[in-house]
């Protein structure tokens, strides 16, 4: 444990919020739920961005977590939109019941 | 020098062609009166051209065997050459005077009879096809264009018996024609190509000409291929070298040497070519290889061991001949209604009755015996082949004799008449009596059509009743009819001095006398003759001797027939009177002048008695009287008087007459053996074969199963959503995993 | 008349395919019958301009009018074209039944005619231009190219059950075609090993000298192709749905052409490339043939739908040329290509009398029908000549064919004799189905009032029946100047075949100058690949 720097701790915190947020993905059924752990996905990677960061120093991470940040805040606004195109298209808001795709 | 060339045998066949075409497409269109007025315009020409045929031939230079016309070549194809081209022997030449003769008499007859009827076009136009592919198959130089006249009349019959469409029976009478007719003509085919076959294995250039396939055989012979048993015989002819194993002499009985010398120079300069070059006779000391005697020889009584020639293996063996003739004779009993073909003719006659008459027993139920003669040095090589033509033929006649007993409608009675004497044709041929054979096609048209024709004017009289039964008495209200069908049936019966009389007795007498005949042949000809006669009286005594039974509405009707129909019974009549005289036996001193005219054709491979038998044959000639007579009187008898009525209704509960009125089945035989089970198979082959295994399990049921496969795939397309997402995670960690490995 | 003739056959194959861009692009406003007078004036050219070929022809061996243009050199493909005695008769028969088909549909085909002229023409296009190619890449894009116009045609024009009929056309047909795309491809690439260059042209590609195993695969995937298509015995299941669904139009090109490029095929491409294999296959072929015969004549028998009747009626004839194909001799080449000349008269003018039929009365049950000959007697007439020329009388074109196939089958060491015996059987089998389908629909007492007001003929369809009957007729008596110029050339396949003689092709432009010809291998065949 003596090798165990605060780093460390962040990626592990990094890990653990990624698996929380996957299995949010997965499991959830409310889109905006999802949406939620997918934006917790996003904040895992960056920590694990920061945790690196710290390990390896550098500027790449920061700059690599500025695009991160930009990316997740994108990609609620589209999620976002998405969501409430399909609500008001369909009235549904549980992810099970959207298989119009179903082959 | 063997050929003549002839500008206008293609008229005769081509002028009937032409105009039922152009009856058949407007015909229908144009007044009344043309078609009919055409076809028999169309038939006179033809008979005219025939006869001037007739007078070329015998104009022609010395020497000549046929006069011909080659047309243009039909197809070839390697190396065997076709070429539609028709001929004029003595053989055809006869048969073409015959065709248009009766063929014009009958369309004149049925300008009357077929008065009423609207659809007069077709049935003209039809009529008139088939006269000229009727000449098409006489007239054929070889097995192809005979095959077109062959298959062709067969058609014109079908179209014809089904002139009376509406009627599903009759519809149905013209398609058992035309099938059982094609069972023939299939048989016919593949003995053509067999024989073909058996030709080009023996070595030499392909043909179906009949003359070089004549000489082929012929120089096969020659090579001893086909030897067969020889026998010194007793009846060698004076002349010969004894040493020799005894060629048998092919002529026909003649009585006075002077004229057999005379015949045998005739018959020197009629051969066709080289290989076939007889010098007669032969000059004493002359070695018998340097005249090759022409033709095949002919075994003597071995009809009971098939093939015993030693030399039946090889490639063109006498088997091969035997399967040739057999198959081509199958096309025979088709085409000429002999066992087991026969069952088509009698349902023929929902035909119009015109057409009965030239279709059905002057014209192409002779084409059989037309063919079996015209390729007589086929048939002669094999012992087996005409033991079987001269069996069935006595067989047929038999059995058809027995069924006419019981017949109650005057056409079938006639029907199997011309079964049975078409029977006694075969029975002549098959004994190797071949011109007794044409002698008796001959006179036979004369007579039948006659009889035919003079039943149609019953017909037209009582206004289309058909059952003897409910005639009667009619010989004071039709008399013309009366006289000419008298003269007919007494033609038939064999009675003298009519042209039955001569042809039929020359049958009897060689059936029991030349070698391949025989006194079991004889007999059960001389027992139909019995029947024949019998049977053909009850019709005479029922429908004009005995008292009428005429129902009484139809009896003030009755009327006699018009001209036109009486027109061509009475020259029928005449003919039928005459045309004996053309084949008068030497016995009766006369001239045998049929036999000697068809002997360059035919005469090679006939084996007539050569030593005249007058005692045998003017015996046989009284027995064929007598018998003639047996038969007519005891009709008379049974017939005319109404106490005998009675043991008639007595004898008609009895099994043997039930059986015979039924023909003894036959009919009903083939429908449950043959029509009906093979209907059966083709449903189950629809059905079963094709519905169920191939199209439902082979291709439907790949199509089910890459159905099935693609749905267990379709599964993964679930539209689910976070089902994708697990399966993309799953996928990445995966990968990461395989990359990250050797970490 | 030199430039024409340099060029006759890619204006031949394309003509259609402009033809249907223009039609395609007509404004549609008015009338829809301009759709129709267009597509008849083009189909009409094409068929004058067909007939310039057996004008111009003369006679020889090799093919004519051959053209070639590089077209992917790298990949050996060039335009290649070229045509002899096998596939100049059956151009003309398309040509000559295109117009008519566009005659007879006028009155039928009430929507979108414009669609169906157009699909139509490009069908045209694909099938001069199978017949017509020697490139095997080209070949096979005419082939496919064939597919589509028949599967719309099918499908959208066609009868109850159109959808199944037209993808199982599809998807049967393609079945067999890819297989032999596999086929060409491996045959090309062998060739390539062997020669050192790479081309797909036909006469550079015979006499590949392959070991007979591989020979056997390859002619094996190319014969089922073309068995497919004939339709040989057990891979007849597609034809009777699809002749009985498809619009009369559709039904007479597939029966009239459409089947003859199976045959076609084996007489242009499997039977020359192949030879070994050929010879073993032929008694395979030879025992299809006489089942099919047998089984499409019963089957036949049996069938209510007048359509399907005919369908199966196609079967048994077209068993005939299987088994012409299979005999291997002269007499049999010569009659397999007469049958199929033969059959795409008589069985196409059988399908435009059924297609009257159905205008008439919207049925084609047998049952609906009976006694009509007392109604429309010309029609009746017509009618009769046809099945009998179907039926095979002499003097008329059916029978010519089948007894040139009966020769070669006795001629045919081994199993010859028994099959032309059961063949013969199917002459009386032909009769059996023909006449009762006649008896049935024309004679007997008229069971339906209905059929009592029919109209007979008028004078389009007696115009448009009137030549293929003449035709029928001259086939008939004077077939000796088809069978002169396929003589030579079955002859060659024979030969090849048989005799194991190099097979020596060579494309000669109407200029005479050789475009492309057989190259004489000396060396041994290559081992099989690893």
């Amino acid at each position: 444990m003596s090798d165990v720097q605060l780093a460390h701790l962040y990626l592990a915190l990094s890990a653990i919020l990624l698996t929380i947020g996957i299995i949010g993905v997965l499991i959830r059924r409310n889109l905006l739920v999802v949406l939620m752990s997918l934006e917790l996905m996003f904040n895992a990677s960056n920590l694990a961005f920061v945790g690196f960061g710290r390990l390896h120093g550098g500027p790449d991470a920061s700059a690599l977590v500025l695009f991160v940040i930009v990316m997740a805040a994108i990609e609620a606004a589209v999620g976002l939109a998405i969501v409430v195109a399909l609500f008001r298209a369909s009235g549904l808001a549980k992810l099970d019941e959207i298989n119009l795709l179903r082959g | 020098m063997a050929e003549h060339p002839c500008s206008f045998l293609f008229l005769i066949p081509l002028i009937p062609f032409v105009v039922g075409f152009a009856n058949g497409l407007i015909g229908r269109y144009l007044p009344r009166i043309v078609p009919g007025a055409s076809a028999c315009l169309a038939m006179a020409l033809s008979l005219w051209y025939s006869t001037r045929a007739v007078f070329w031939f015998y104009g022609a230079p010395s020497g000549t065997v046929a006069l011909r016309q080659d047309l243009w070549t039909w197809m070839s194809s390697g190396g065997l050459d076709v070429s539609f081209s028709l001929m004029a022997d003595q053989l055809t030449c006869l048969m073409i005077v015959m065709i248009s003769v009766v063929g014009f008499l009958i369309h004149l007859y049925s300008l009357g009879y077929m008065e009423h009827e609207k659809d007069q076009a077709r049935y003209f136009s039809q009529l008139n096809l088939f006269a000229g592919f009727m000449f098409l198959l006489v007239m054929a130089t070889n097995f192809p264009v005979m095959f077109i006249g062959w298959e062709g009349v067969g058609a014109c019959s079908y179209l014809l018996i089904g002139y009376y469409f509406s009627s599903e029976d009759k519809a149905q009478a013209g398609k058992k024609a035309f099938l059982v007719n094609r069972v023939g003509d299939a048989s016919f085919l593949v003995g053509v190509l067999v024989l073909l076959g058996g030709l080009s294995s023996a070595g030499g250039p392909l043909t179906l000409e009949f003359s070089k396939i004549k000489a082929r055989i012929g120089a096969l012979a020659e090579q001893r291929i086909f030897v067969d048993l020889i026998t010194p015989s007793e009846q060698k002819t004076p002349g010969f070298d004894p040493e020799d194993g005894g060629r048998v002499v092919n002529l026909s009985p003649s009585f006075s040497t002077p004229e057999r010398d005379a015949i045998q120079s005739r018959s020197s300069v009629s051969t066709t070519t080289s290989v076939l070059d007889r010098s007669w006779p032969p000059t004493s000391g002359q070695a018998v290889s340097r005249s090759p005697s022409a033709g095949v020889r002919a075994s003597r009584g071995v009809r009971s061991s098939g093939d015993s020639s030693p030399n039946d293996s090889g490639p063109f063996s006498a088997s091969i001949v035997t399967v040739v003739a057999l198959l081509l004779f199958l096309g025979a009993t088709g085409k000429s209604a002999q066992i087991p073909l026969y069952v088509w003719l009698p349902d023929a006659m929902a035909g119009p009755t015109p057409v009965s008459a030239l279709i059905h027993a002057a014209t192409m139920v002779t084409a059989g015996v037309y063919m079996v003669c015209r390729l007589c040095f086929l048939f002669t090589v094999s012992d087996t082949a005409m033991a079987v033509v001269a069996w069935t033929g006595a067989l047929t006649a038999l059995l058809a004799g027995i069924i006419a007993l019981a017949q109650r409608d005057i056409k079938k009675i006639l029907a199997y008449s011309t079964i049975s004497q078409l029977g006694f044709m075969f029975l002549a041929a098959g004994s190797g009596a071949f011109s007794a054979a044409i002698f008796h096609v001959f006179t036979h048209a004369f007579f039948k059509a006659l009889l035919f024709l003079g039943a149609g004017s019953v017909i037209h009289a009582l206004h289309g009743e058909q059952d003897i039964f409910n005639m009667g008495g009619l010989r004071k209200k039709l008399p013309w009819t009366y006289r000419t069908f008298l003269i007919g049936a007494l033609a038939l019966c064999g009675f003298p001095p009519l042209a039955g009389f001569f042809s039929k007795d020359q049958i009897l007498f060689q059936v029991y006398s030349s070698p391949r005949g025989g006194a079991g042949l004889y007999l059960i000809a001389i027992f139909t003759a019995i029947l024949t006669a019998f049977y053909m009286f009850r019709l005479v005594s029922l429908v004009f001797w005995s008292e009428s039974r005429v129902d009484r509405r139809l009896k003030k009707t009755i009327h006699e027939a018009p001209p036109s129909m009486l027109l061509p019974l009475v020259i029928l009549a005449a003919g039928t009177v005459i045309v004996g005289f053309l084949n008068t036996p030497g016995l009766l001193y006369g001239h045998e002048w049929l036999s000697h005219a068809l002997d360059p054709v035919l005469g090679e491979s006939s084996t007539q008695l050569k030593r005249p038998e007058p005692f045998l044959e003017f015996g046989l000639m009284i027995v064929s009287i007598l018998v003639g007579l047996i038969g007519i009187l005891t009709a008379w008898w049974i017939y005319t008087s109404p106490e005998r009525d009675d043991t008639l209704a007595e004898f008609e509960g009895t099994l043997a007459y039930r059986a015979v009125l039924a023909k003894f089945g036959v009919d009903e035989a083939y429908d449950l053996v043959i029509v009906r089970p093979l209907l059966a198979v083709s449903r189950f082959l629809r059905t079963i074969v094709d519905e169920t295994v191939v199209d439902g399990a082979l291709v439907n049921g790949v199509a089910r199963l890459i159905d099935r496969v693609a749905s267990v795939f379709r599964e993964l397309q679930s539209g689910d959503t976070q089902r994708y997402l697990l399966l993309l995670t799953l996928g990445t960690t995966a990968v990461i995993v395989y990359l990250m490995r050797s970490f | 008349m030199s430039l024409v003739n340099l060029h006759i056959l890619s204006l031949l194959i394309f003509f259609p395919l402009l033809g249907a861009l223009a039609v395609a692009f007509l404004p549609s406003s008015r009338k829809p019958q301009s759709s129709w007078t267009w597509g008849l004036i083009v189909s009409g050219l094409e068929f004058l301009f067909s007939l310039h070929l057996p004008w111009h022809s003369g006679s020889g061996e090799g093919l004519k009018f051959a053209e070639r243009y590089e077209w992917i050199p790298s990949w050996g493909i060039s335009f290649l074209v070229g045509i002899d005695g096998f596939s100049l008769y059956l151009i003309l028969l398309t040509t000559f039944l295109v117009p008519i088909i566009f005659l007879m549909s006028r009155r039928s085909v009430s929507t979108s005619p414009r669609a169906f002229v157009v699909s139509f023409l490009i069908l045209e296009t694909g099938i001069v231009g199978s017949l017509a190619s020697l490139d095997l890449f080209l070949f096979y894009l005419f082939w496919e190219v064939m597919l589509i116009p028949m599967f719309l045609i099918i499908g959208i024009w066609g009868g109850e059950n159109k959808v199944y009929a037209a993808v199982k056309f599809l998807v049967y047909t393609m079945l067999g075609s890819v297989l032999m795309l596999v086929a060409i491809l491996w045959l090309t690439v062998r060739h390539g090993q062997f020669a050192g260059n790479f081309t797909f042209a036909l006469p550079e590609l015979c006499n590949t000298p392959l070991p007979l195993t591989e020979q056997l695969w390859l002619f094996a995937a190319f014969g089922l192709a073309f068995a497919i298509k004939i339709p040989a015995f057990p891979f007849h299941t597609w034809l009777p749905d699809a002749h009985t669904e498809a619009p009369t139009g559709g039904s007479v090109v597939l029966a009239s052409v459409l089947l003859k490029l199976g045959g076609y095929g084996f007489l242009r491409f499997a039977l020359p490339l192949f030879p070994d294999a050929a010879q073993v296959f032929a008694p395979v072929l030879m025992l299809s043939g006489v089942v099919g015969i047998l089984y499409g004549a019963l089957v036949s028998r049996v069938q209510d739908d007048l359509k399907r009747l005919i369908a199966f009626s196609s079967v048994s004839h077209l068993g005939f040329v299987v088994l012409g194909l299979g005999t291997l001799t002269v007499s049999g080449l010569q009659g397999a290509v007469f049958v199929m000349l033969s059959h795409g008269l008589t069985t196409g003018a059988l399908f435009l009398l059924v297609g009257m039929l159905h205008e008439r009365r919207h049925t084609r049950m047998i049952d609906q029908f009976g006694g009509l000959q007392a109604v429309i007697p010309n029609y009746s007439l017509v009618l009769r000549v046809v099945t009998l020329a179907s039926i095979g009388l002499p003097g008329l074109s059916g029978f010519v064919g089948e007894f040139l196939v009966l020769l070669g089958a006795s001629q045919c060491p081994g199993w010859g004799r028994p099959a032309m015996c059961a063949a013969a059987i199917g002459m009386v089998g032909s009769a059996f189905y023909m006449l009762h389908m006649f008896q049935a629909v024309m004679q007997g007492p008229i069971r339906h009032p209905k059929n009592r007001a029919l109209k007979d003929l008028d004078r389009v369809e007696m115009g448009v029946m009137a030549p293929i009957l003449v035709l029928i007729l001259v086939l008939g008596l004077f077939p000796n100047s088809i069978l002169a110029r396929l003589e030579p050339l079955a002859q060659r396949i024979v030969e090849t075949v048989v005799g194991d003689k190099e097979y020596e092709l060579e494309a000669v432009n109407a200029a005479g100058v050789v475009v492309s010809r057989t190259p004489v291998h000396t060396a041994e065949p290559v081992p099989i690949l690893r």
